[in-house]
Order: structure tokens, then C-alpha cells, then sequence
């Protein structure tokens, strides 16, 4: 039974309609700080349980108190770039994102979703405080800045050094050396190598692999490509990866751990090598990091391009990113990004959280022995290797890493070669 | 044999009383031909809000999926353009695309039929109104009052390497199962999740139909010799055929299209496509790899799926008496 609309009615709807209005414009700001008239809002990846989190926090509070501004935080973790994309559509989108150079980000500078940096670096006297490595490596192929390059990484291996002697092994430094440690380490129980197979910590460690068979220029061409199939040393760098799995290397059951449960495993004891980035090993708790050397991959017994174990060494950790919003009030946006290279927010996040930072400083962890034993590896002990996060196209990104998923599991030379060049079909 | 064919035509008879007793009232007739209502009783009045907000939260995300479905989308900040079928194309040729479809079918085969059957013969427990059955429905739907977030970390905490279930099979030799990272297991353990999530609140809504069958025929048939088996499956499961059907549609709809976020807080969809469903395959082709286009094709084959598993479900719970 239908009714006609009455006055009553109508009187109810636009009540209603007055009621909804204000609650949902109420929606429209990204927090309620950030609305506030002179705020800033900050879109981090520096949150939850990551390195640096809390410290980074507590910089911005006391830059708050200081100046008596409003920062803003809104926090994500890996999911900050759909978040911030979205907010973008929407324009309302945080002034600044802290996030990683990698996948859909390698776009935004491109797509005016954010602006180059590369004027700013020198109006805000910022160039000089930043290592220029890390400048190149934050710079596009037109020559933009796409951020202030704020956090960097080194990705050493890690060795619990009490297990291995418990096994009647030392640190290996081969291929070979690393199969005999495996095999002692599984007689007694003990898990060998643990990684992330499912996720980007396994994605890392499988190219870092197939780089011991290529130069880096050659390393370039082929993640820029995914034509492993082309390169001979690729192909070789495969094969490797699959004799070290078969061999028992990886931990049981690999293909379905991710970077959260490599890390318990590892500072559990139940395993005793993970390959870890800097930040990564600032959460290594006390009493085991005292058992633990940090040194490089395994290099190639056979064949292969490297001297020395590997190590990746990356300026691509957190960036500050300024969004187009962000460049409508740059007035608010200076002080604060001047304030992150301060001295004083250097040396609290390399004290106190031990992250790697891209400004140039002295100053060297001590609390995290481990990310100091990291920072010191010279080139005569280890042979750095790329991260390839720049090079891969956006669209190839994450479909690679189910590709690596696949390859920690019980296929063939064969089919991990064909996974991979099928991540790139939509590149 | 006789006995057996005597009590199943008194439950047939008995169940037909049952149908025949709930009347149904008589439809009005309909209008004359070419009688016109007033437009003030044809207009929608109070439901017209409910049908704009319909249109446009319902309808329109289905349109939206329809057009994605033919564009080529690579980021939601990229400027769209027409891809006709070549979604479809790609979509059909992907190996991912049919591993998921596997572990989908796999999921609905053997989930939804344990989930209904298990459900069912719970509702019937509890309608028989044991000592603390009105306690136990609200433990039953408990389940239901679970987020996603909250069960992941419980059935995480049980099923990883460490967790309570190896803690159990551990003095008997049988730990050290990794349930969610291993292949042969990970969507087993998957399909557990929603089993736990799925009966309680299945069994809740089916034992409201249930309390709906009038005692008396159950006593008659108990008098002439039907045992708790014969009752539940001769008499209690035809009464309630359609009903169930209804159930079995939303539970069906929910594995199909809602198992993405058990997947997302578990496995993410490994070890490699182990546990990769139809639905999180939408989820992470949009969400994750940014290829709108191919994500909103599958959901378009999703849809249609869902559609026709709906279909047959109607079918073959269909009101038999």
C-alpha cells in the first residue's frame, strides 16, 4: 500500500536533510585537527609498531608545542597510498605523505598528484643537508625532485650466531657454505633461512639473488623489462635461487610467511639467518641482538658477478612528499619540513628509533647495535646490490611479488621465469 | 520395510496437514483492464527515499562495475579509456584468474553444504528445546557478533605455527603444521573461518523457522514411531525447504563475494594462489595492483556467477509440499 506525500511529510525530509547536512560536511575534513584554520596534516607511514613511529611522534608534538601550530597526523601503514589516492580524487588529501618510493608512488609526481621538490630543496636550504645520492635517487627521468628523501635503508643479512654453533657452523659466506649450514641447522632442529615468501620481504630476497649473476646495469635492463628469459645471467641467477630452495636453504613452508613472521621467527630463535632491512633490525630485542652478526648474502659459489656476500643499499625509505594541497599553504609546509632535518629530529630518530636517515650527519646508533653494525660494512666485507623498487614498472610491482610467492614454492626454473615475465604483461 | 514405508506416508500425510492447515488468505483480485488508480495511491510516498537511495548506492555501483569492467584503468589518478573486451581477454587468459575461480568453487562445494547441514541439524537440537537452549542461540550467534578484524586475530592465534591448535595436537606428535602458510592447507583453514563464522547465525535463523512447526505433528509422528533423525529429515527439512533455500542463498552470496576480507586478514591470498578467491581477486586487482579494469571484469563474472548460483540454489531448495 502506497501513501500520498503529506505536508507533515515533507516538513520531516527537509529536517531530516538539515539534521544530515552538517554531519556530513563534517566528514569532509581527513581528521577534525586538520580542519582547523593554520593546521597541517601529515599522512604517515611512520605508525603503529614500525621504527621510528613513536619518536617521530614526539617530533612533531614538540614542533607542535613549539610553534603553537597544528600538525595533523593521520597514519596508514602499506595501505597509505590507496588512502591518499582516493583522498586525492576527493581533494582532501593530506598536505604532506611520508611514504616509500615504490609501485603506484613512482607516479605521482607525474600524475600532479603531488609536486617536484626540486626548487624547494634549494629555497629551503635543504639540498645540502641531504646526502646526494639519495637526490639522484629520488629524481625522475624528466629531472624531478618527486620528495624530500627523508629515510634510507640498508638490507644486511642477519646471523644468530649461537645457532649456528649450536649446529657446528660458522657464518656462511657461500652458497656452499650456506646449504652445508642448512642442512646442519635442520639436523637440530633448527629452522635455516627465514623470509617473507608471500610478500615484498621474499620479493626482495629473490632479486637480490638473481643479482649475483648480473652487473647493474644489466640488473637495470632486466627489471625494467622482466625479460628474465633474455639474460643469460637472469637465467642463472634463477637457477641459484632454485638450488638454494631445494636444498632445504628457506625455512619449511616459506611460501606462506610474511616480513611480520620472518622477524618472529628470527627473534624467537626458531630460525637463524633472516635478511632484514635497517628498520627491521632496530626491533631485534637486546638479548638477541647480542648473539647476532649482521653480514651479506651468501655470494655464488659458482659463477656469478660479486665478490663478497651482498647487501642492499637503498636511499629509498620514507620520502616527504607535498600534495597539491600542500602546495596552496607551502608558508605552513616549510618550517615543518626544515624542522624534520633539524639536527635535533636527525639525531632523535637515529638514537632513538635507529633508522638510517638521507640527511648527512655524524651522529651513529648506539642503542641498536645491530643497524650500527649494518651502517659500518665496509665494501671489502660485502658487495652492495640494488633495490630494484625504481626500476620495476608501477603495474609490475605487486604482481611480481605473487610471482616471487610463487617461486618459494615447488616449481621449476621454467615456471618462475614465465610468473615473472606475466607480471609484466600489463606494463 | 513396511514399518519403515507405514511411518514415512504417516510423516507424508502429516507434513501435508501441516501445509494444508497454514492457510494461506485469498489474493484480491485484480484491478479491471484499463482502470486507472489515482496517481496519489500509485505514487511511492514514504518509499520514495528508500528507492532513490537504492538507486543510487545499489544500482548505480552495479553500473559503475558494468562500465569499469570495459575501461582501461590502470590508477585510480590515471585518466581512463575504453578497453572494449580486452578486460575479459585478459581476465580469461590469466591463470591467476582460474586458480581463484578453483579455490571459489572448491569453497562453495565443500563449505556450503557443511555449513547447512551442520546448521540445520543444530537448529533442529535446539528446537527440541534441550535443558539451556535459549542460552545456547545467543551463544550460537555470537559468531555473527564478531567482526572480521577480531575473528582473523582469534583464528590467527590458533592456526599459526605456535598457536593453540599444534598446542593441542602437540603431545600426540602431530604439531608443527604451519595451517596457514602451508599449500594443502591454507584454504582448508580458510574455509574453517567461515564455517566457525557461518553455522551459529545460519542455525539461529533456521531454528526460527523451525519453531514454527506445530508440536503436535511431531508428537504424532514420534507416537507412531518416527525417531529424531526421521523427524528432522522427514518432517522438519520439507516444512522448512524454502526457508533454508533463503539461507543457503546468503550464505552462498557471502562465501562468494565476502570471503576477500578472511583472505586479506590471513593469508593475503597465498602461499601463491593457494587461497586466492574470485572475491579477493577483485579486492587486490583494485586495491593493490591498481588495474581497475581488470578488477571490475571479474567482478562482471562474479556477479553473474553469483546470479546463477543463486538460481540453482532456488532450484533445488524449491518448497516441496
Amino acid at each position: 500500500m502506497t501513501h500520498g506525500i503529506s505536508r507533515r511529510a515533507v516538513l520531516r525530509a527537509a529536517l531530516g536533510a538539515g539534521i544530515a547536512s552538517p554531519l556530513l560536511a563534517g566528514c569532509g575534513a581527513l581528521t577534525p585537527a586538520s580542519g582547523k584554520p593554520g593546521a597541517l596534516s601529515v599522512h604517515t607511514q611512520l605508525s603503529g609498531a614500525v621504527a621510528g613511529a613513536r619518536v617521530f611522534a614526539d617530533a612533531v608534538a614538540a614542533y607542535e608545542r613549539r610553534t603553537s601550530r597544528t600538525v595533523a597526523l593521520l597514519k596508514n601503514g602499506s595501505d597509505l597510498p590507496i588512502v591518499f589516492e582516493t583522498s586525492s580524487l576527493a581533494g582532501a588529501e593530506a598536505d604532506v605523505a611520508l611514504v616509500n618510493l615504490q609501485g603506484r608512488t613512482l607516479s605521482w609526481t607525474g600524475l600532479g598528484a603531488t609536486i617536484p621538490v626540486t626548487g624547494l630543496l634549494d629555497d629551503w636550504g635543504l639540498r645540502e643537508q641531504i646526502i646526494p645520492e639519495a637526490v639522484a635517487e629520488w629524481t625522475d627521468g624528466s629531472g624531478n625532485v618527486r620528495a624530500f628523501p627523508f629515510t634510507r635503508t640498508n638490507w644486511p643479512v642477519s646471523f644468530n650466531t649461537r645457532l649456528l654453533e649450536q649446529a657446528g657452523v660458522g657464518i656462511p659466506t657461500t652458497s656452499d657454505d650456506l646449504i652445508v649450514a642448512a642442512e646442519a641447522l635442520r639436523a637440530k632442529g633448527i629452522g635455516p633461512v627465514t623470509v617473507g615468501g608471500s610478500d615484498w620481504s621474499g620479493q626482495k630476497l629473490f632479486l637480490q639473488i638473481i643479482q649475483g649473476f648480473l652487473t647493474a646495469e644489466e640488473s637495470k635492463r632486466v627489471f625494467a623489462s622482466g625479460k628474465l628469459s633474455e639474460s643469460a645471467g637472469a637465467l642463472a641467477g634463477v637457477e641459484h635461487f632454485v638450488e638454494l630452495r631445494d636444498a632445504g636453504v628457506f625455512i619449511d613452508n616459506v611460501q606462506g610467511y610474511t616480513s611480520d613472521s620472518e622477524l618472529t621467527q628470527f627473534n624467537t630463535g626458531k630460525a637463524a639467518i633472516v635478511p632484514a632491512m635497517s628498520s627491521a633490525l632496530a626491533k631485534v630485542p637486546a638479548d638477541r641482538a647480542r648473539e647476532v652478526v649482521v653480514g651479506g648474502w651468501p655470494k655464488p659459489s659458482r659463477g656469478g658477478v660479486l665478490d663478497h656476500p651482498s647487501v642492499i643499499r637503498s636511499y629509498n625509505g620514507h620520502g616527504i612528499w607535498i600534495s597539491e594541497n600542500g602546495a596552496k599553504k607551502l608558508d605552513l609546509v616549510q618550517p615543518f619540513v626544515q624542522y624534520l632535518y633539524s639536527d635535533e629530529v636527525t639525531d632523535a630518530m637515529i638514537l632513538g628509533s635507529g633508522r638510517d636517515m638521507s640527511r648527512v650527519t655524524d651522529t651513529l646508533s648506539t642503542d641498536f647495535p645491530l643497524v650500527a653494525q649494518a651502517s659500518r660494512l665496509t665494501s671489502a666485507q660485502v658487495s652492495p646490490v640494488m633495490l630494484p623498487d625504481l626500476i620495476i614498472p608501477q603495474s609490475a610491482f605487486e604482481p611480481m611479488i605473487q610471482a616471487t610467492a610463487t617461486a618459494y614454492g615447488p616449481v621449476s626454473v621454467e615456471r618462475i621465469v614465465d610468473v615473472f615475465e606475466k607480471a609484466y604483461a600489463t606494463a | 520395510m513396511r514399518a519403515g514405508l507405514r511411518k514415512g506416508s504417516t510423516v507424508t500425510a502429516l507434513t501435508d496437514v501441516a501445509s494444508s492447515a497454514a492457510t494461506t488468505p485469498e489474493p484480491s483480485p485484480p484491478p479491471a483492464r484499463g482502470a486507472r488508480t489515482p496517481l496519489r495511491e500509485r505514487f511511492p510516498g514514504f518509499a520514495l527515499p528508500a528507492l532513490v537511495w537504492y538507486a543510487v548506492f545499489m544500482i548505480g555501483p552495479v553500473v559503475a562495475m558494468v562500465v569499469i569492467g570495459f575501461l582501461s584503468w590502470p590508477g585510480m589518478l590515471v585518466e581512463p579509456g575504453f578497453a572494449g573486451l580486452s578486460n575479459f581477454g585478459r581476465v580469461l587468459a590469466d591463470e591467476k584468474f582460474w586458480a581463484a575461480a578453483g579455490n571459489s568453487a572448491v569453497q562453495i562445494v565443500v563449505g556450503l553444504p557443511v555449513m547447512i547441514v551442520l546448521a540445520f541439524l543444530l537448529a533442529f537440537y535446539v528446537v527440541q528445546k534441550p535443558r539451556g537452549h535459549r542460552v545456547m542461540r545467543y551463544l550460537l550467534f555470537i559468531p555473527a557478533l564478531i567482526s572480521a578484524p577480531a575473528t582473523a586475530m582469534v583464528f590467527y592465534a590458533i592456526l599459526n605455527p605456535d598457536g593453540l591448535l599444534n598446542g593441542v595436537l602437540r603431545p600426540f606428535g602431530l604439531d608443527g603444521t604451519a595451517w596457514l602458510a602451508n599449500p594443502s592447507t591454507a584454504l582448508g583453514a580458510i574455509i574453517a573461518v567461515e564455517l566457525w563464522s557461518g553455522i551459529g547465525y545460519s542455525a539461529v535463523l533456521i531454528a526460527a523457522r523451525l519453531d514454527g512447526v506445530a508440536p503436535e505433528i511431531v508428537q504424532a509422528a514420534r507416537i507412531d514411531g518416527a525417531g529424531d533423525w526421521r523427524i528432522a529429515w522427514g518432517m522438519y527439512w520439507p516444512i522448512a525447504r524454502d526457508f533454508i533455500g533463503v539461507v543457503t542463498m546468503l550464505q552462498f552470496l557471502s562465501m562468494l563475494f565476502n570471503s576477500a576480507q578472511t583472505v586479506l586478514l590471513l593469508t593475503q591470498g597465498g602461499p601463491g594462489t593457494s587461497t586466492t578467491t574470485l572475491s579477493y581477486l577483485v579486492y587486490r586487482k583494485a586495491f593493490v595492483e591498481t588495474d581497475l579494469g581488470y578488477s571490475q571484469a571479474v567482478g562482471l563474472i562474479l556477479f553473474v556467477l553469483g546470479l546463477l548460483g543463486m538460481g540453482a540454489i532456488r532450484r533445488v531448495l524449491r518448497a516441496s509440499h
